[in-house]
This record gives structure tokens, sequence and C-alpha cells, in this order.
């Protein structure tokens, strides 16, 4: 067993399981959305990210792009987030907060993406 | 991406997830806690408050408590959040900067680099592998004739005083081991514009294995390689190395046709070394008896000369019965640097002294004792270290043995141009008579200037006027070569010293022989010829002009050789 797989897989699997949990609910209800589930969903996206930093096979350059894709939806979805509570005059509505749960469905899409190259890999390694 | 981009990526892994985890846990504990607002109502900070406040209070700006005054529990969390965010930058800078100081950092970075400036070279180059005496001699002289080279050492020491010698131009260099493949493949050995490899590390071993990687990579490219071993310098000669360098065995030559055919051995001098003797040295009586000190790799092979010639010689070694000599009338047992030994030896009997020994004190003793015995005696000495060369000179030896100058030398002259060696080798079935007259008209040529030496192929490529002459059929002697292209009454300081045609060797050819298509002509003469004759032999109005006498092109050449002469 290697530690690093453990712990590597263990992250990417943890964003995608945080991702779902967000994306799951009504588009158009804030309250199926909780807030924290977002921090941390990008928290440990971003933390998966770092980990395939300075991998030089295809697979680890594959893998890297699409967590930086999830980074991306996550942040643009918590800068709404924050915009229409704080700055935006109606503030939390069905509209931002169905553009928030789509862009994290994209980051679900990509977080999914890594999970299967993950499991193709380990079983390419198998054979 | 290259290396060096990965292997920081690499080292940023942890801090940055430390930094990560730090700013994430402090966001949410901020979040949490509750706080009061102005009124006294409870609040809990928004994610978007948090992170505004942990980001300028990270970075140490400190714009206050935000959005209102803190609570109690609200500054507990603060002081965590200021010493950890902290320790978590100073951590992640202290790894940054240990990267960039980082050895295999740096290494990676100047290979990129080394990498990078041979693969953007566009003309020709040679490898030179092995930065010692006579690596960096080579460079030096083939740099100052405008040769490119790449210079790759194992020594860092050596390569820093690569980029302290005050070379001509930027020379690409890279501390490896030249003995791997990707160390080779980095310093463009399967560049086309690669045309040849120099092995000269002290290890015959790393010499051995560069030779075969080149000879396998491209089998035509020219490979030299010094060697210190009988047993390597035949593997070497085995799958082909153009030349195989043995100093010992090379100064024995050297020596051996100083003394047997001294005309022959002052030709050989005049080529290859850019300073030479003057012609009157040859005088001097040298057959005789001979004394060799020291009876290693050196004296080995000056024996085996002196025997073949039918010399006698007397050995002077410490330890004959390791050397597998028996101690007899012509084997004295010692170090020849006392007086007893070399009378033993018969000295005041002898013609020369021969200080072969690995010992530079040693050497300079002996040739001091043995002057004292006998002032006529003639003394070659084995000079070991480039410091000792100031002592060397002012010790008046007639031949010094500089093991690191002749390779030196030897090598330069197989750059310059490989029928320089062919000639030189067919020179030694010349009689004496012939290579006498040879000297003088050389001397005739150049009196004490150097005597340079080039070589002409006829094709396409670096003769293109005299191949188009010559397609057309007409006929270009090597008189037309040696005309000065701006008058062509007036011929220029040369001489053709050999011509191969098909694989024949002629020497001396007349001046009247007419050129034929893939010819290969070797000149002697001054320099400023040379420049001459190369310009020559690729303009083709130049060319028709010294063949016809005729001024062909265009208005603006003739306007231009006009102005030209004018000057």
């Amino acid at each position: 067993m290697n530690t690093e797989k453990v712990v590597f897989a263990f992250f990417i699997v943890l964003a995608l399981t945080l991702n779902f949990g967000f994306f799951l609910g009504e588009m158009t209800n804030p309250e199926h959305h909780n807030g924290y589930e977002l921090f941390f969903a990008t928290v440990v996206s971003l933390i998966a990210t770092v980990m395939k930093f300075g991998d030089r096979t295809h697979m680890g350059a594959i893998l890297l792009a699409t967590s930086l894709v999830a980074d991306l939806q996550l942040i643009i979805a918590a800068v709404i987030w924050g915009w229409a509570v704080h700055v935006s005059t109606v503030g939390m509505d069905g509209a931002a907060i169905a553009s928030i749960v789509s862009l994290s469905g994209g980051a679900l899409l990509a977080n999914l993406l890594s999970a299967v190259l993950l499991a193709i890999e380990t079983v390419m390694i198998r054979r | 991406m290259n290396y060096v981009a990965f292997l920081i990526l690499r080292r940023l892994r942890a801090p940055l997830i430390a930094l990560i985890s730090i700013y994430s846990v402090l966001i949410l504990g901020y979040t949490l806690i509750p706080g009061q607002d102005a009124e006294g109502n409870e609040y809990r900070m928004s994610f978007f408050h948090a992170f505004y406040f942990v980001s300028f209070m990270g970075s140490t700006i400190g714009f206050g408590e935000l959005p209102h005054a803190f609570t109690a529990a609200q500054r507990f969390w603060t002081i965590v959040a200021i010493y950890s965010s902290v320790i978590a930058w100073i951590y992640s800078i202290g790894a940054v900067v240990a990267i960039l100081r980082d050895e295999s950092f740096l290494r990676l970075l100047q290979r990129g680099r080394f990498r990078y400036r041979v693969t953007s070279e566009r003309e020709a180059f040679y490898i030179i592998c092995g930065y010692g005496l006579t690596g960096s001699s080579v460079v030096e002289k083939i740099t100052r004739r405008g040769v490119r080279c790449v210079v790759i050492d194992i020594d860092a020491a050596r390569i820093e005083a690569l980029e302290l010698d005050s070379l001509p131009f930027d020379v690409p260099n890279l501390c490896a081991d030249a003995s791997d493949p990707d160390v080779l493949n980095d310093a463009g050995i399967e560049q086309d514009n690669c045309i040849g490899v120099v092995c000269l590390t002290n290890d015959d071993h790393a010499n051995l294995s560069i030779a075969i990687t080149s000879k396998l990579l491209k089998p035509k490219r020219m490979v030299i390689s010094r060697v210190a071993t009988r047993d390597y310098a035949k593997n070497l000669g085995s799958f082909g190395t153009d030349h195989i360098l043995d100093p010992f065995e090379i100064f024995a030559d050297y020596l051996d046709g100083a003394i047997h055919q001294p005309y022959r051995h002052l030709i050989y001098d005049w080529l290859i070394s850019p300073e030479h003797k003057a012609v009157s040295s040859a005088y001097t009586k040298k057959q005789g008896m001979w004394v060799i000190c020291g009876y290693g790799r050196f004296g080995k092979a000056l024996k085996k000369r002196f025997d073949q010639e039918g010399m006698s010689t007397v050995v002077i070694e410490p330890k004959p019965e390791q050397r597998g000599l028996e101690v007899t009338e012509d084997v004295v047992k010692g170090l020849g640097t006392e007086a007893d030994t070399l009378l033993e030896a018969r000295i005041t009997k002898a013609v020369g002294v021969i200080a072969g020994t690995a010992d530079d004190a040693n050497n300079l003793s002996i040739v001091m004792t043995a002057r004292e015995l006998n002032p006529d005696l003639i003394m070659v000495a084995r000079q070991n270290h480039r410091l000792n060369r100031s002592v060397f000179g002012a010790a008046d030896i007639d031949m010094l043995m500089d093991p690191s100058n002749i390779i030196s030398n030897h090598i330069l002259a197989l750059l310059k141009t490989p029928l320089l060696i062919e000639f030189l080798d067919r020179l030694a079935a010349e009689k004496e008579e012939w290579s006498k007259a040879l000297i003088e008209s050389m001397e005739a040529l150049v009196g004490k200037n150097e005597l340079d030496s080039w070589s002409l192929v006829l094709d396409k490529e670096s003769t293109s006027a005299v191949y188009e002459e010559l397609r057309m059929g007409k006929k270009v002697t090597l008189e037309d070569l040696m005309k000065h292209p701006h008058e062509r009454g007036k011929a220029l300081d040369c001489m053709p010293l050999l011509l191969k045609r098909n694989n024949e060797l002629l020497m001396m050819p007349e001046r009247e022989t007419p050129l034929r298509i893939d010819d290969e002509v070797l000149m002697c003469g001054l320099s400023r010829a040379a420049s001459w004759m190369l310009w020559l032999v690729s303009n083709e109005n130049a060319l028709k002009y010294v063949v016809s006498g005729e001024e062909g092109g265009g208005y603006v050449w003739k306007h231009w050789i006009r102005q030209y002469l004018g000057r």
C-alpha cells in the first residue's frame, strides 16, 4: 500500500463527494445549499490540485487540468455567493443560488472525471 | 514543460498545502465564533468577511477589527490566527528560498541553459570532453582559430577555470560525467553540426564509452581519443576510433625522429607547433649512447625505438624487478639523481640523457647532475606539471616533453586538416635529402613566422567556384589557386604539400598539375595566404580572373575590386 496514493485518492474522492452534497437539492432554493459545504468543497479541491503538482506523467497532467477546472468553477461560485449576499441590492435570491449551483454542477463533472481517471489508472496498474 | 518547473512545483506541494489548510481553518473559525455588532446584537461573520479579515491579518497589514469590534472569543482566535499564519508564511517562503539555493535545482538550471545554448548553435562545433591541461590548451587553440566547441568536465573546479579563461567567445560548458549518454545528448552529439568528438578525460574507460557512443550514433564523425594504456588503445581502435593519441608514444616518435631523421623531425615540428625551431638546430650530433632515467611507459616507448634503430642505451630505474628488468651492465638500479648512479651508467661517454620519471623535481635534479658530469650532453626532460614550466625553461633543456602540449598540438593539427597527419605519415618514407630541401623551401616561404597549413576539398559545398569551372570542362591548375585574386601576377605565400586523388597520395605535386573534381589538396604557408585562397575558391569572378585574366562579373564587382586595389 502506498500512503501517498491513499492520501491522493482520499482528497480526490472527498472533493467529489462534498461537491455532490452541495449540488443536491432544488436549484432555486437557497435553503437546500449550505455555504459551509461549498467552503469545504473549495478547500479540498484546492488541496487536491496542489497534490497533483509536479507529476510528470501524462495522466498526472490530465488530472491537474480537471482539478484546475473544478477550482475555477468553485471559486467563481463562491465569489457570486459573496457578491449576492454583501454587494447586490436584492440579496440572495433564486437566480443567484441557481447560478452558484450550476457552477458547482460544472465542478462536479470535472471532479467526477478526475475520479474516473484515477480509477482507470488504478485498473491499468493492476493489469 | 522542463524539469525545472516540475521540480519547483513538486517542492512547493507541502508549503502550499500548509498555507491552504491553515487559512481554511482560520476562516472557518471566524465564521463559527459568535460576535457582537455595535448595537450589542449577536452576529456570525460571513465567509466573505472572514476571508477578508484573514487575508489582511495573515499578510500583517492589519486594518483593525472588521466589520465590528471583536469579542473576547474572537480575539482569542485572532491570537491563534496571527501566529499560525506567520509560521505558515515563514515556512513557505523558506521553502522557496531553499529551492533557489538547492544544488540539484541549480544544476538543473545550468543543464537547461547548456542544452538550450547547444541546440541553438548553428555553426559546426566539436565536443571536448575533459578540460584538464590538454583540454584547456586544445580549446584555447581552436577557439582562437574561430572554431566553435562545447566543453564537458566532471570536475566543477575546471569548469570554473574555463569561465575565468579569457576565450575569444563564449564556450557552452557543463559540469557532468561525459560518459553518461544523456549528458552527451545534451552536448549535441546527435546534432548534424557536431563534426567531431575529442575525448580527453583522465579516465580511459570514460574516453572509451564516449568514443563508442559517438561511433554508434554517427559512424562517419571524427572521434579523437587520448589513451594511457595499451589495452584501451587496442579497444578504441577495434571500433574505428579515428585517432588514438598516446602522449608517450607520440613523444617517443618525436624524439626518435629528432635523433634519426632531423630534417623530417623539423618539418613535423614546423607543421605541428606554432613556434618552431631554427633549421640550424638539425645539425647537432645525436648518434651514440643514451641514458634513460625511469623505465615507466615513457621509458619503455623510448627504449623500444632506440633498440629498433640499433642504438645502445643504459636504463636507470629505482625498481628494475617490478618493471621486468634484470640488473646488468645496461640496467642500473637507482634514481639517477645522484652522481654515483649516473657515473655507473657511463654518463661521461653518453651523448644524451633522458629524464623521464614521473616526478618533476627528480627530472630537474637528473638534468642538473648530469650536466655537471658531462656538459656536452643533450638534455631531454619530461615535464609533468604545467606549473613547473618556468623552472624547466630556466634549466636550458634541449628537448622538453610536455605531454599536454604535445597532445594538444597534435589534436589541433588533426582538427585543422586530417590530410596533415597523412602527409606526416608519408614523410617517414622519404629520404633525408628530400626533407632537407622541403624544410629549406618552407623557411624561404615563411621565415620566422608561423607556418600554417590548410586543406581544400574540390567539391560543391566548400569550393563552389572551382567546382563549377571544372564541371564546365575548363582547366584549373594548382598554380591558379596560388595566385593573388587581385593581381594574378603575384603569388600567394604558400606551397602545395600533398594531393589526394582516388585515395592515392601525391607528395609535393607539381604546380602545373591540372585539378579534378573531388581532389583534396594540402597547402602550407602564411595564414594570410590561407584566407585569400579560401575566398578565391568560392568566388567565381575572382577565379575566372586568376585563371584567364579576364575580369568577369558585373559592374558592382569591378567597382568594388577597383576600390579595394586602390586602397
